[in-house]
Protein backbone atom coordinates (compact mmCIF):
# COMPACT_ATOMS: atom_id res chain seq x y z
CA UNK A 1 0.00 0.00 0.00
CA UNK A 2 1.29 3.46 -0.73
CA UNK A 3 1.24 6.53 1.25
CA UNK A 4 -1.56 8.38 -0.98
CA UNK A 5 -3.31 4.99 -0.71
CA UNK A 6 -3.43 5.00 3.01
CA UNK A 7 -3.98 8.71 3.36
CA UNK A 8 -7.19 7.96 1.19
CA UNK A 9 -8.26 5.44 3.48
CA UNK A 10 -7.38 7.32 6.92
CA UNK A 11 -9.59 10.07 5.29
CA UNK A 12 -12.42 8.43 5.40
CA UNK A 13 -13.15 8.18 8.96
CA UNK A 14 -15.03 11.04 9.97
CA UNK A 15 -16.14 12.27 12.89
CA UNK A 16 -19.48 13.52 14.20
CA UNK A 17 -19.84 17.23 15.19
CA UNK A 18 -19.53 17.95 18.89
CA UNK A 19 -23.18 19.07 20.74
CA UNK A 20 -23.95 22.47 21.14
CA UNK A 21 -23.73 22.22 24.64
CA UNK A 22 -20.21 21.70 24.82
CA UNK A 23 -20.14 25.65 24.59
CA UNK A 24 -21.96 25.95 27.73
CA UNK A 25 -19.97 23.56 29.34
CA UNK A 26 -16.79 24.95 28.33
CA UNK A 27 -17.38 28.49 28.93
CA UNK A 28 -18.40 29.08 32.74
CA UNK A 29 -17.83 32.91 32.15
CA UNK A 30 -19.92 35.78 33.68
CA UNK A 31 -22.77 34.90 31.30
CA UNK A 32 -22.49 31.44 31.56
CA UNK A 33 -21.93 31.73 35.99
CA UNK A 34 -26.00 32.50 36.20
CA UNK A 35 -26.99 29.61 33.73
CA UNK A 36 -24.78 27.33 35.51
CA UNK A 37 -26.41 28.48 39.19
CA UNK A 38 -29.68 27.94 37.82
CA UNK A 39 -29.03 24.59 36.59
CA UNK A 40 -27.13 24.23 39.54
CA UNK A 41 -30.10 25.12 41.80
CA UNK A 42 -32.84 23.47 39.71
CA UNK A 43 -30.50 20.21 39.66
CA UNK A 44 -30.87 20.36 43.54
CA UNK A 45 -34.74 19.82 43.08
CA UNK A 46 -34.86 16.74 40.91
CA UNK A 47 -31.73 15.28 41.44
CA UNK A 48 -31.70 11.74 42.53
CA UNK A 49 -35.06 12.51 45.01
CA UNK A 50 -36.91 9.58 45.68
CA UNK A 51 -38.11 10.91 48.76
CA UNK A 52 -41.29 8.88 49.34
CA UNK A 53 -40.23 5.55 49.91
CA UNK A 54 -43.81 3.50 50.54
CA UNK A 55 -46.56 5.50 49.52
CA UNK A 56 -49.13 4.08 47.80
CA UNK A 57 -52.03 5.31 46.39
CA UNK A 58 -54.09 2.78 44.31
CA UNK A 59 -51.32 0.50 43.35
CA UNK A 60 -48.94 3.38 42.41
CA UNK A 61 -45.93 3.61 44.31
CA UNK A 62 -44.45 7.37 44.20
CA UNK A 63 -40.54 6.88 44.11
CA UNK A 64 -39.63 10.73 44.11
CA UNK A 65 -41.78 14.41 44.01
CA UNK A 66 -40.15 18.09 43.85
CA UNK A 67 -42.21 21.24 43.19
CA UNK A 68 -40.99 24.67 42.06
CA UNK A 69 -41.66 27.40 39.97
CA UNK A 70 -40.92 27.13 36.51
CA UNK A 71 -42.04 31.03 35.17
CA UNK A 72 -43.72 33.45 36.91
CA UNK A 73 -47.38 32.20 37.65
CA UNK A 74 -46.23 28.93 36.15
CA UNK A 75 -45.68 26.28 39.46
CA UNK A 76 -45.10 22.77 38.45
CA UNK A 77 -44.85 19.48 40.68
CA UNK A 78 -42.94 16.22 39.03
CA UNK A 79 -43.86 12.99 40.43
CA UNK A 80 -41.81 10.25 39.83
CA UNK A 81 -43.87 6.93 40.28
CA UNK A 82 -44.40 3.39 39.44
CA UNK A 83 -46.90 1.15 38.61
CA UNK A 84 -47.59 -1.43 39.89
CA UNK A 85 -45.68 -0.19 43.69
CA UNK A 86 -43.63 -3.52 44.20
CA UNK A 87 -40.18 -3.75 45.73
CA UNK A 88 -39.94 0.01 46.14
CA UNK A 89 -37.09 0.07 47.93
CA UNK A 90 -35.60 -2.17 45.60
CA UNK A 91 -36.52 0.61 42.85
CA UNK A 92 -35.84 3.65 45.41
CA UNK A 93 -32.51 2.83 45.62
CA UNK A 94 -32.00 2.07 41.25
CA UNK A 95 -33.87 5.06 40.12
CA UNK A 96 -32.83 8.78 39.86
CA UNK A 97 -33.89 11.85 38.33
CA UNK A 98 -32.20 14.93 37.88
CA UNK A 99 -33.18 17.86 35.41
CA UNK A 100 -33.86 21.71 35.99
CA UNK A 101 -36.54 24.36 35.73
CA UNK A 102 -36.83 27.84 34.87
CA UNK A 103 -37.29 30.10 32.63
CA UNK A 104 -40.50 28.39 31.11
CA UNK A 105 -39.22 24.48 30.69
CA UNK A 106 -38.86 21.54 32.56
CA UNK A 107 -36.11 19.44 31.89
CA UNK A 108 -35.76 16.25 33.44
CA UNK A 109 -33.57 13.29 33.21
CA UNK A 110 -35.01 9.73 35.37
CA UNK A 111 -32.37 7.47 35.05
CA UNK A 112 -31.57 3.71 36.17
CA UNK A 113 -28.33 2.70 38.07
CA UNK A 114 -28.46 -0.94 37.64
CA UNK A 115 -29.33 -1.12 33.64
CA UNK A 116 -27.20 1.83 32.92
CA UNK A 117 -30.03 3.99 30.73
CA UNK A 118 -32.04 6.95 30.85
CA UNK A 119 -34.85 8.70 29.66
CA UNK A 120 -35.06 12.78 29.25
CA UNK A 121 -37.31 15.17 28.48
CA UNK A 122 -38.33 18.93 27.85
CA UNK A 123 -41.51 20.42 28.34
CA UNK A 124 -41.50 24.10 27.18
CA UNK A 125 -44.06 26.40 28.58
CA UNK A 126 -45.38 29.67 26.75
CA UNK A 127 -48.19 32.13 28.31
CA UNK A 128 -51.00 32.19 26.71
CA UNK A 129 -52.75 34.62 29.22
CA UNK A 130 -55.52 34.21 31.05
CA UNK A 131 -53.94 31.34 32.59
CA UNK A 132 -53.42 29.19 29.72
CA UNK A 133 -50.06 27.72 28.83
CA UNK A 134 -48.76 25.94 25.75
CA UNK A 135 -47.00 23.17 26.30
CA UNK A 136 -44.76 21.31 23.90
CA UNK A 137 -42.75 18.61 24.78
CA UNK A 138 -39.11 17.74 23.06
CA UNK A 139 -36.01 15.62 23.76
CA UNK A 140 -33.96 17.52 26.43
CA UNK A 141 -31.64 20.76 25.07
CA UNK A 142 -28.98 19.32 27.36
CA UNK A 143 -26.97 16.11 27.61
CA UNK A 144 -27.92 14.04 30.56
CA UNK A 145 -24.10 14.18 31.76
CA UNK A 146 -24.96 18.20 32.45
CA UNK A 147 -27.03 17.22 35.44
CA UNK A 148 -25.23 14.35 36.86
CA UNK A 149 -22.11 13.52 38.27
CA UNK A 150 -22.59 9.60 37.79
CA UNK A 151 -19.13 8.21 37.25
CA UNK A 152 -19.47 6.60 34.02
CA UNK A 153 -22.02 8.98 32.32
CA UNK A 154 -21.02 8.02 29.02
CA UNK A 155 -22.11 4.23 29.42
CA UNK A 156 -25.60 4.70 30.28
CA UNK A 157 -27.93 4.46 26.84
CA UNK A 158 -30.65 6.48 26.37
CA UNK A 159 -34.28 5.08 26.28
CA UNK A 160 -36.95 7.44 24.25
CA UNK A 161 -39.34 8.79 26.67
CA UNK A 162 -42.72 8.40 25.59
CA UNK A 163 -43.43 12.21 25.01
CA UNK A 164 -47.13 13.82 24.68
CA UNK A 165 -48.05 15.89 22.35
CA UNK A 166 -48.38 19.55 22.62
CA UNK A 167 -51.32 20.75 24.31
CA UNK A 168 -52.74 23.80 26.16
CA UNK A 169 -52.74 23.83 29.65
CA UNK A 170 -54.49 25.80 32.54
CA UNK A 171 -54.10 25.43 36.67
CA UNK A 172 -54.73 21.94 37.68
CA UNK A 173 -54.25 20.30 34.45
CA UNK A 174 -51.27 17.73 34.16
CA UNK A 175 -49.17 15.68 31.86
CA UNK A 176 -47.68 11.89 32.23
CA UNK A 177 -44.40 11.09 30.67
CA UNK A 178 -43.84 7.55 30.33
CA UNK A 179 -39.92 6.76 31.17
CA UNK A 180 -37.68 3.96 31.24
CA UNK A 181 -39.55 1.54 29.27
CA UNK A 182 -38.48 -2.05 28.95
CA UNK A 183 -36.22 -1.80 32.27
CA UNK A 184 -38.94 -3.99 34.20
CA UNK A 185 -40.63 -6.87 33.26
CA UNK A 186 -43.33 -6.21 35.82
CA UNK A 187 -43.40 -2.06 36.24
CA UNK A 188 -44.12 1.08 34.51
CA UNK A 189 -42.25 4.04 35.39
CA UNK A 190 -43.66 7.72 34.31
CA UNK A 191 -43.49 11.36 35.83
CA UNK A 192 -46.33 13.23 36.31
CA UNK A 193 -46.22 17.06 35.61
CA UNK A 194 -49.13 19.22 37.50
CA UNK A 195 -49.03 22.62 36.92
CA UNK A 196 -50.74 25.54 38.96
CA UNK A 197 -51.05 29.14 39.47
CA UNK A 198 -50.51 28.62 42.76
CA UNK A 199 -47.38 27.39 44.38
CA UNK A 200 -47.75 23.72 45.10
CA UNK A 201 -46.88 21.80 48.26
CA UNK A 202 -45.02 18.83 48.21
CA UNK A 203 -47.68 15.71 48.97
CA UNK A 204 -47.52 14.87 52.41
CA UNK A 205 -46.37 11.34 53.18
CA UNK A 206 -48.62 8.95 55.32
CA UNK A 207 -48.17 9.70 59.20
CA UNK A 208 -45.86 7.12 60.93
CA UNK A 209 -43.55 7.62 63.77
CA UNK A 210 -40.38 5.90 62.13
CA UNK A 211 -41.05 8.93 59.06
CA UNK A 212 -41.92 11.72 60.98
CA UNK A 213 -38.78 10.87 63.37
CA UNK A 214 -36.70 10.94 60.36
CA UNK A 215 -38.22 13.34 57.63
CA UNK A 216 -36.08 16.30 56.98
CA UNK A 217 -38.41 18.88 55.04
CA UNK A 218 -35.94 21.47 52.49
CA UNK A 219 -37.96 24.46 51.49
CA UNK A 220 -36.23 27.36 49.36
CA UNK A 221 -32.65 25.89 51.26
CA UNK A 222 -29.70 28.60 51.24
CA UNK A 223 -26.46 26.95 51.53
CA UNK A 224 -23.29 29.33 53.34
CA UNK A 225 -20.10 27.77 53.70
CA UNK A 226 -17.94 29.33 56.11
CA UNK A 227 -20.53 32.49 56.53
CA UNK A 228 -20.23 32.54 53.02
CA UNK A 229 -23.46 32.21 50.47
CA UNK A 230 -22.96 29.97 48.18
CA UNK A 231 -26.57 28.87 46.91
CA UNK A 232 -30.17 29.23 47.63
CA UNK A 233 -33.37 28.57 45.28
CA UNK A 234 -37.02 28.69 45.83
CA UNK A 235 -37.96 25.02 45.47
CA UNK A 236 -38.22 22.67 48.41
CA UNK A 237 -38.11 18.93 48.77
CA UNK A 238 -38.57 16.30 51.32
CA UNK A 239 -36.19 13.27 52.44
CA UNK A 240 -35.16 11.40 55.19
CA UNK A 241 -31.77 12.59 54.12
CA UNK A 242 -29.92 15.15 52.09
CA UNK A 243 -26.84 15.26 50.07
CA UNK A 244 -24.46 18.10 49.33
CA UNK A 245 -21.98 16.94 46.37
CA UNK A 246 -18.90 18.95 45.83
CA UNK A 247 -16.93 18.40 43.12
CA UNK A 248 -13.69 18.71 45.18
CA UNK A 249 -14.51 17.22 48.66
CA UNK A 250 -17.31 14.19 47.30
CA UNK A 251 -20.81 13.65 48.87
CA UNK A 252 -22.18 15.17 52.26
CA UNK A 253 -25.58 12.69 53.35
CA UNK A 254 -26.97 14.13 56.30
CA UNK A 255 -29.81 12.85 58.55
CA UNK A 256 -31.20 13.27 61.45
CA UNK A 257 -32.14 9.92 61.78
CA UNK A 258 -28.99 7.68 60.85
CA UNK A 259 -31.14 4.29 61.19
CA UNK A 260 -28.33 2.76 62.90
CA UNK A 261 -26.09 3.04 60.64
CA UNK A 262 -22.54 3.29 61.93
CA UNK A 263 -21.34 4.74 59.31
CA UNK A 264 -22.63 8.00 60.63
CA UNK A 265 -21.28 10.37 62.39
CA UNK A 266 -22.69 13.71 64.58
CA UNK A 267 -21.20 16.29 62.84
CA UNK A 268 -23.46 19.10 63.59
CA UNK A 269 -27.13 20.14 64.29
CA UNK A 270 -30.73 21.44 63.57
CA UNK A 271 -32.74 23.90 64.80
CA UNK A 272 -35.84 24.81 63.50
CA UNK A 273 -35.21 26.32 60.13
CA UNK A 274 -31.55 25.91 60.38
CA UNK A 275 -29.07 23.26 60.33
CA UNK A 276 -25.44 22.97 60.45
CA UNK A 277 -22.42 20.56 60.47
CA UNK A 278 -18.76 21.17 60.40
CA UNK A 279 -16.50 19.07 57.37
CA UNK A 280 -13.04 19.35 58.09
CA UNK A 281 -11.94 22.40 58.92
CA UNK A 282 -15.46 23.97 56.64
CA UNK A 283 -18.52 25.06 58.32
CA UNK A 284 -22.14 24.44 56.05
CA UNK A 285 -25.33 25.85 56.90
CA UNK A 286 -28.22 25.35 55.15
CA UNK A 287 -31.44 27.36 56.12
CA UNK A 288 -34.94 26.96 55.14
CA UNK A 289 -37.76 29.19 55.02
CA UNK A 290 -39.88 26.47 57.05
CA UNK A 291 -39.14 23.83 59.99
CA UNK A 292 -36.31 21.23 58.98
CA UNK A 293 -37.20 18.59 61.28
CA UNK A 294 -39.34 18.65 64.11
CA UNK A 295 -38.42 17.94 67.47
CA UNK A 296 -36.61 20.69 68.34
CA UNK A 297 -32.73 20.94 68.28
CA UNK A 298 -31.44 17.67 66.97
CA UNK A 299 -28.07 16.29 66.21
CA UNK A 300 -27.27 15.96 62.58
CA UNK A 301 -25.37 13.30 61.32
CA UNK A 302 -23.00 13.13 58.06
CA UNK A 303 -21.60 10.67 56.54
CA UNK A 304 -18.83 11.60 54.46
CA UNK A 305 -18.15 10.06 50.88
CA UNK A 306 -15.00 11.76 49.51
CA UNK A 307 -14.69 9.70 46.08
CA UNK A 308 -18.25 9.48 45.48
CA UNK A 309 -19.45 11.93 42.40
CA UNK A 310 -16.09 14.26 42.25
CA UNK A 311 -15.28 15.96 39.13
CA UNK A 312 -12.55 17.15 37.61
CA UNK A 313 -13.96 20.83 37.56
CA UNK A 314 -12.11 23.99 37.27
CA UNK A 315 -13.75 24.71 40.66
CA UNK A 316 -15.73 23.41 43.24
CA UNK A 317 -19.47 23.31 42.36
CA UNK A 318 -22.06 21.73 44.51
CA UNK A 319 -25.63 19.84 44.22
CA UNK A 320 -27.72 19.19 46.40
CA UNK A 321 -30.68 16.95 46.58
CA UNK A 322 -32.90 15.32 48.91
CA UNK A 323 -32.05 10.75 49.42
CA UNK A 324 -33.63 8.06 51.32
CA UNK A 325 -33.34 6.93 54.51
CA UNK A 326 -29.59 6.69 55.98
CA UNK A 327 -29.86 2.52 56.32
CA UNK A 328 -29.41 2.93 52.42
CA UNK A 329 -26.30 4.27 52.59
CA UNK B 1 -11.08 36.52 30.10
CA UNK B 2 -14.35 35.22 28.77
CA UNK B 3 -14.67 36.90 25.70
CA UNK B 4 -10.70 35.51 24.78
CA UNK B 5 -11.92 31.89 26.08
CA UNK B 6 -15.02 32.31 23.88
CA UNK B 7 -12.87 33.50 20.67
CA UNK B 8 -10.54 30.66 21.54
CA UNK B 9 -13.63 28.14 21.81
CA UNK B 10 -14.86 29.37 18.56
CA UNK B 11 -11.62 28.81 16.87
CA UNK B 12 -10.66 25.21 17.99
CA UNK B 13 -12.89 23.18 19.78
CA UNK B 14 -14.11 21.17 16.35
CA UNK B 15 -10.19 20.34 16.41
CA UNK B 16 -10.07 19.72 19.77
CA UNK B 17 -13.38 17.50 19.69
CA UNK B 18 -12.40 15.51 16.44
CA UNK B 19 -9.01 15.00 18.17
CA UNK B 20 -9.98 13.47 21.20
CA UNK B 21 -12.72 11.67 19.64
CA UNK B 22 -10.31 10.15 17.65
CA UNK B 23 -7.95 8.82 20.75
CA UNK B 24 -11.13 7.73 22.89
CA UNK B 25 -13.63 6.87 20.10
CA UNK B 26 -16.09 8.37 22.25
CA UNK B 27 -17.91 11.52 21.46
CA UNK B 28 -19.00 11.87 25.57
CA UNK B 29 -15.57 11.13 26.12
CA UNK B 30 -14.28 13.86 23.59
CA UNK B 31 -16.53 16.44 24.95
CA UNK B 32 -15.15 15.49 28.57
CA UNK B 33 -12.23 15.90 27.74
CA UNK B 34 -12.51 18.92 25.68
CA UNK B 35 -14.64 20.58 28.34
CA UNK B 36 -11.88 19.74 31.25
CA UNK B 37 -9.11 21.47 28.73
CA UNK B 38 -11.06 24.36 28.17
CA UNK B 39 -11.38 24.98 31.97
CA UNK B 40 -8.28 24.04 32.96
CA UNK B 41 -7.04 27.23 31.26
CA UNK B 42 -8.75 29.32 34.27
CA UNK B 43 -7.65 26.82 37.00
CA UNK B 44 -5.84 28.78 39.23
CA UNK B 45 -2.10 27.98 38.41
CA UNK B 46 -2.86 26.77 35.04
CA UNK B 47 0.22 26.19 33.31
CA UNK B 48 -0.33 27.75 30.40
CA UNK B 49 2.35 30.38 29.05
CA UNK B 50 1.36 32.29 26.24
CA UNK B 51 4.99 33.04 25.63
CA UNK B 52 5.77 29.24 25.41
CA UNK B 53 3.46 28.34 23.13
CA UNK B 54 0.14 28.71 21.08
CA UNK B 55 -3.00 28.50 22.95
CA UNK B 56 -4.51 25.63 20.70
CA UNK B 57 -0.81 23.47 21.00
CA UNK B 58 -1.25 23.92 25.00
CA UNK B 59 -4.92 22.42 24.93
CA UNK B 60 -4.35 19.76 22.54
CA UNK B 61 -1.46 18.88 25.27
CA UNK B 62 -4.05 19.10 28.20
CA UNK B 63 -6.32 16.68 26.15
CA UNK B 64 -3.72 14.32 25.19
CA UNK B 65 -2.47 14.13 28.85
CA UNK B 66 -6.20 13.40 29.79
CA UNK B 67 -6.88 10.81 27.23
CA UNK B 68 -3.69 8.98 28.03
CA UNK B 69 -4.66 9.18 32.35
CA UNK B 70 -7.86 7.99 31.65
CA UNK B 71 -6.76 5.35 29.13
CA UNK B 72 -4.07 4.01 31.97
CA UNK B 73 -7.00 3.67 34.84
CA UNK B 74 -8.93 1.48 32.58
CA UNK B 75 -5.80 -0.15 30.71
CA UNK B 76 -5.89 -2.65 34.01
CA UNK B 77 -9.37 -4.46 33.12
CA UNK B 78 -8.97 -4.33 28.79
CA UNK B 79 -7.25 -6.75 27.61
CA UNK B 80 -4.71 -5.76 24.47
CA UNK B 81 -6.38 -6.28 21.12
CA UNK B 82 -4.44 -8.92 19.17
CA UNK B 83 -2.81 -7.37 16.53
CA UNK B 84 -4.29 -8.90 13.23
CA UNK B 85 -5.27 -7.36 9.74
CA UNK B 86 -8.61 -6.56 9.85
CA UNK B 87 -10.53 -8.61 7.19
CA UNK B 88 -13.96 -6.85 5.60
CA UNK B 89 -16.90 -8.38 5.06
CA UNK B 90 -17.71 -9.84 1.99
CA UNK B 91 -21.38 -9.69 2.12
CA UNK B 92 -21.21 -5.87 3.19
CA UNK B 93 -22.30 -3.24 0.93
CA UNK B 94 -21.71 -0.25 2.53
CA UNK B 95 -18.49 -0.08 1.78
CA UNK B 96 -17.84 3.59 3.05
CA UNK B 97 -19.28 2.53 6.23
CA UNK B 98 -17.18 -1.00 6.69
CA UNK B 99 -14.10 1.18 5.40
CA UNK B 100 -14.64 3.69 8.47
CA UNK B 101 -15.01 1.32 11.09
CA UNK B 102 -11.76 -0.64 10.15
CA UNK B 103 -10.03 2.39 9.72
CA UNK B 104 -11.30 3.44 13.18
CA UNK B 105 -10.53 -0.05 14.30
CA UNK B 106 -7.12 -0.29 12.77
CA UNK B 107 -6.07 3.09 14.66
CA UNK B 108 -7.75 2.43 17.77
CA UNK B 109 -5.12 -0.67 18.25
CA UNK B 110 -2.39 1.06 17.46
CA UNK B 111 -0.60 2.40 21.01
CA UNK B 112 -1.36 5.51 22.04
CA UNK B 113 2.13 6.88 21.01
CA UNK B 114 1.77 6.24 17.78
CA UNK B 115 -2.16 7.22 17.98
CA UNK B 116 -1.91 10.43 18.80
CA UNK B 117 1.06 11.11 16.81
CA UNK B 118 -1.08 10.06 13.46
CA UNK B 119 -4.01 11.91 15.00
CA UNK B 120 -2.35 15.25 15.00
CA UNK B 121 -0.80 14.43 11.88
CA UNK B 122 -2.83 13.11 9.61
CA UNK B 123 -6.40 14.85 11.03
CA UNK B 124 -5.25 17.89 12.71
CA UNK B 125 -2.48 18.82 9.93
CA UNK B 126 -0.11 19.74 13.08
CA UNK B 127 3.87 20.05 12.05
CA UNK B 128 6.27 17.26 13.21
CA UNK B 129 7.74 20.84 15.46
CA UNK B 130 3.93 21.44 16.67
CA UNK B 131 3.23 17.42 17.45
CA UNK B 132 6.49 17.45 19.34
CA UNK B 133 5.72 20.40 21.48
CA UNK B 134 2.48 18.95 22.45
CA UNK B 135 3.56 15.16 23.11
CA UNK B 136 6.47 16.28 25.03
CA UNK B 137 9.08 14.01 22.86
CA UNK B 138 11.50 15.20 20.46
CA UNK B 139 10.86 15.79 16.63
CA UNK B 140 12.76 13.07 16.05
CA UNK B 141 10.49 11.01 17.99
CA UNK B 142 7.86 12.04 16.02
CA UNK B 143 9.02 11.19 12.82
CA UNK B 144 10.10 7.80 14.24
CA UNK B 145 6.22 7.17 15.84
CA UNK B 146 4.73 8.18 12.77
CA UNK B 147 6.46 6.43 10.44
CA UNK B 148 5.74 2.97 12.62
CA UNK B 149 2.23 4.08 13.27
CA UNK B 150 1.67 4.31 9.00
CA UNK B 151 3.64 1.12 8.47
CA UNK B 152 1.35 -0.86 11.30
CA UNK B 153 -1.80 0.82 9.58
CA UNK B 154 -0.65 -0.47 6.03
CA UNK B 155 -0.24 -3.76 7.02
CA UNK B 156 -3.59 -3.62 9.17
CA UNK B 157 -5.93 -1.97 6.51
CA UNK B 158 -4.08 -4.33 3.24
CA UNK B 159 -7.43 -5.39 2.62
CA UNK B 160 -9.04 -2.08 2.07
CA UNK B 161 -6.21 -0.37 -0.43
CA UNK B 162 -8.21 1.31 -2.73
CA UNK B 163 -6.97 0.46 -6.18
CA UNK B 164 -4.08 2.57 -7.15
CA UNK B 165 -5.16 4.02 -10.40
CA UNK B 166 -7.84 5.86 -7.73
CA UNK B 167 -4.92 7.03 -5.87
CA UNK B 168 -3.39 9.99 -7.86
Amino acid sequence: MTDLQLDELLDAWETPDPSPSLRRACLPGPSQRGQRRWLWLAASAFLACAVVVGFRVLGIGMLGQSAGEAAPGLHLRVTTSMEPAMQQVVWFRRIGTAGSMGRGKLVRFCYDRVSRSYSGYQLNFAPLGDGLWSMAASLPDAHFREFTRIEEVSSYRHIPAALPPARTMRDGDSVEIELLDGISDSANFRDTVEISAAALALTPAPNSPSREKSEMNLSEPRLEIDGSPIYENRNGYIGQSFQIVSSVEGRYILAVDPKGNPKFVEAGFVDGQAMEFRAGSRVFRITASKLIASGGRRPLYLLHQPAAHRSASASEEFDVASSGPASLF
Amino acid sequence: MHGDLASLYDRHHIALFRFAFRLTGNAADAEELVQEGFLSLLRPGSSYDPLRGSADCYLFGVLRNLALKRLRLRESSVAEPPDLPVVPNPESIAVHTQTTAAVAEAIGKLSFAQREVLILSHYNQKTHAEIAAITGIDVDAVKSRLYRARTTLKHLLTAYAPPKEASK
